[in-house]
């Protein structure tokens, strides 16, 4: 066939390769293949029928001439008609009286008013499965097909065949690769939870165990834990319902040195108790900013605590936040610490959902949400850390004076 | 008088320690005595050499199953009795299941428990293990 193709056949066939090639949205893929088909054959109609996986029958995936739509609902069974033939036999057909054929099923004429006249149909598989056929009806001049134009039919089968079965691939490909994040996701939720758990039962235990002896330090002891594993469950479900959520900011024209005393002002206890100071200096130029006060709050407080957290095993433990502004469009906060820094191979995975440095005191959720966060803004975040020297966060926000 | 056991607790989360301390309270005559890394532990566990180890498992920088690997091929260490604690957990990247111990040199914990810890199963684990 190759020598005998024409130009316009060729290039038919070239386009169709790339197309498939090109996309992996099948219906775009199938309804181009049969554009440059039906185009190029120069017939009335064409139509791609793919087998129904749970019943068999041949549906109409796409069709193309004046009544498509009529036909594009219809059904047929394998053995119904010239294609329902095809399908079933696994054999190309021509047939160019239709009337004299008693393969022909012309319940799909009367229902859609086409009139056919000549099918040609050639079934559509690749090595490991039939997955329908095509056929093209009518010429527009009147001719009779012939075995070129059922060649040149198979070449455009085979390459729709490709389209369909890679199509199909992917998505066994998604569909396992989503569960397999979901059982992920699920192993480490069921893990932060656990060890929450374990802390509210502990909590638990040595208050029922102060009561019973009448001490009152276990009891206190307990009550602390108790209040504290409470308020991890709670910031594990925010976190969880903050990451799981598609959400726009909520826009507010804000005093950014506020939110940075405010998150400060919280940490100091913190801080206090791990013998870290905690600095930051204020900006007069970004007390008016457009930005999602109690998302960018939530940013600040984790990395703030992450940094306290750093500096844990350091002598003069100290974290500093200040702020810059590089140019007119965007403004940078900066937490830095003193603290153990972070390995390179840790580096990579820091935004990574149940990832932590902090063993089990760490969800793993807290930076994944905070990215999260400051992306929703259009900002970003980035890490600069030395092992053993210490950390440096940069998040860089939009500087826009309304929330407009 | 009775014979005062020392158990030694290794978990990074001084909640957790606490916890298993006031636990022990009700086991018998227990001395504890506590390490919140996996390094410090192994120190703790070779100054001391306590009649018991309760070991976490997930800890930040060396791990619960490294630690015990640790114990096993130190002659002043090898034979002291561990109970581990471990919540369940896929072991790619979060944590080590309570099945999986690719990480050991062929031995087993005396016992595991897991997160959340029963305060029950724990008293019983510990007075078996013991022999009290």
């Amino acid at each position: 066939m190759a020598a005998s193709l024409k130009t316009g056949e060729l290039n038919a066939l070239i386009q169709v390769s790339k197309t498939v090639n090109a996309h992996l949205d099948l219906d775009t893929v199938l309804e181009s293949v049969m554009s440059v088909t039906t185009d190029v054959m120069s017939v009335e109609a064409s139509s791609l029928v793919l087998i129904d996986d749970e019943t068999g029958d041949l549906l109409f995936h796409v069709a193309r001439g004046h009544k498509a739509e009529a036909v594009k609902p219809m059904r047929m069974k394998q053995g119904e008609g010239i294609v329902g033939w095809v399908v079933q036999s696994g054999k190309p057909a021509i047939v160019n009286d239709v009337a004299s054929d008693d393969r022909f099923f012309s319940k799909v004429d009367e229902d859609s008013g086409f009139s056919t006249r000549a099918i040609a149909c050639v079934p559509m598989a690749t090595k490991n499965r039939l997955w329908g056929a095509i056929e093209i009806i009518n010429k527009l001049d009147g001719t009779d097909f012939d075995e070129h134009d059922l060649a040149l039919c198979e070449a455009v089968a085979a390459q729709a065949a490709i389209a369909i079965e890679n199509a199909v691939l992917h998505e066994e490909i998604l569909e396992k690769e989503r569960l397999a994040a979901v059982g992920q996701t699920v192993a480490g939720l069921a893990h932060c939870i656990k060890n929450v758990l374990n802390g509210i039962q502990g909590g638990a235990y040595m208050v029922d165990l102060g009561l019973r002896k009448d001490d009152p330090k276990t009891l206190s002891r307990g009550w602390e834990i108790l209040k504290k594993n409470n308020g991890f469950m709670k910031d594990l479900v925010l976190d969880m319902l903050t990451y799981s959520k598609e959400r726009k900011p909520e826009y507010d024209v804000a005093d950014v040195n506020e939110i940075i005393q405010a998150v400060c002002d919280l940490m100091e206890q913190k801080a206090a108790d791990k013998g870290v100071t905690v600095t930051w200096t204020p900006n007069a130029r970004l007390n008016k900013v457009a930005l999602d006060p109690k998302g960018i709050r939530r940013c600040l407080l984790n990395l703030v605590s992450n940094a306290v957290d750093a500096c844990d095993d350091a002598n003069e433990g100290c974290v500093e936040v200040c702020t810059e502004i590089p140019d007119g469009d965007v403004f940078c906060i900066k937490i830095s610490d003193n603290g153990c820094g972070i390995a390179a191979e840790d580096k990579e995975q820091l935004f990574q959902m149940f990832f932590s440095t902090k063993g089990s005191q760490g969800t793993g959720l807290g930076l994944p949400v905070t990215h999260k966060i400051i992306t929703e803004h259009n900002g970003e975040i980035a890490v600069d850390s030395k092992l053993g020297e210490g950390t440096t966060f940069t998040v860089t926000l939009p500087l826009r004076g309304e929330t407009g | 008088m009775a014979d005062v056991k020392t158990v030694l607790i290794v978990d990074d989360e001084q909640d957790a320690v606490e916890f298993v301390e006031a636990v022990l309270s009700e086991v018998g005559d227990i001395a504890p005595i506590s390490a919140n890394d996996g390094v410090s532990g192994l120190e703790k566990a070779k100054e001391a050499t306590p009649d018991l180890i309760i070991l976490d498992v997930q800890m930040p920088e060396k791990n619960g199953f490294d630690v015990f690997a640790d114990l096993k091929k130190d002659e002043s260490t090898k034979s002291i009795p561990v109970i581990m604690l471990t919540g369940v957990a896929d072991k790619v990247g979060i944590g080590f299941s309570a099945e999986e111990m690719g990480d050991f040199i062929g031995e087993e914990p005396d016992a595991y428990i897991e997160k959340p810890v029963d305060p029950e199963q724990l008293k019983k684990t510990v007075s078996k293990v013991l022999g009290l």
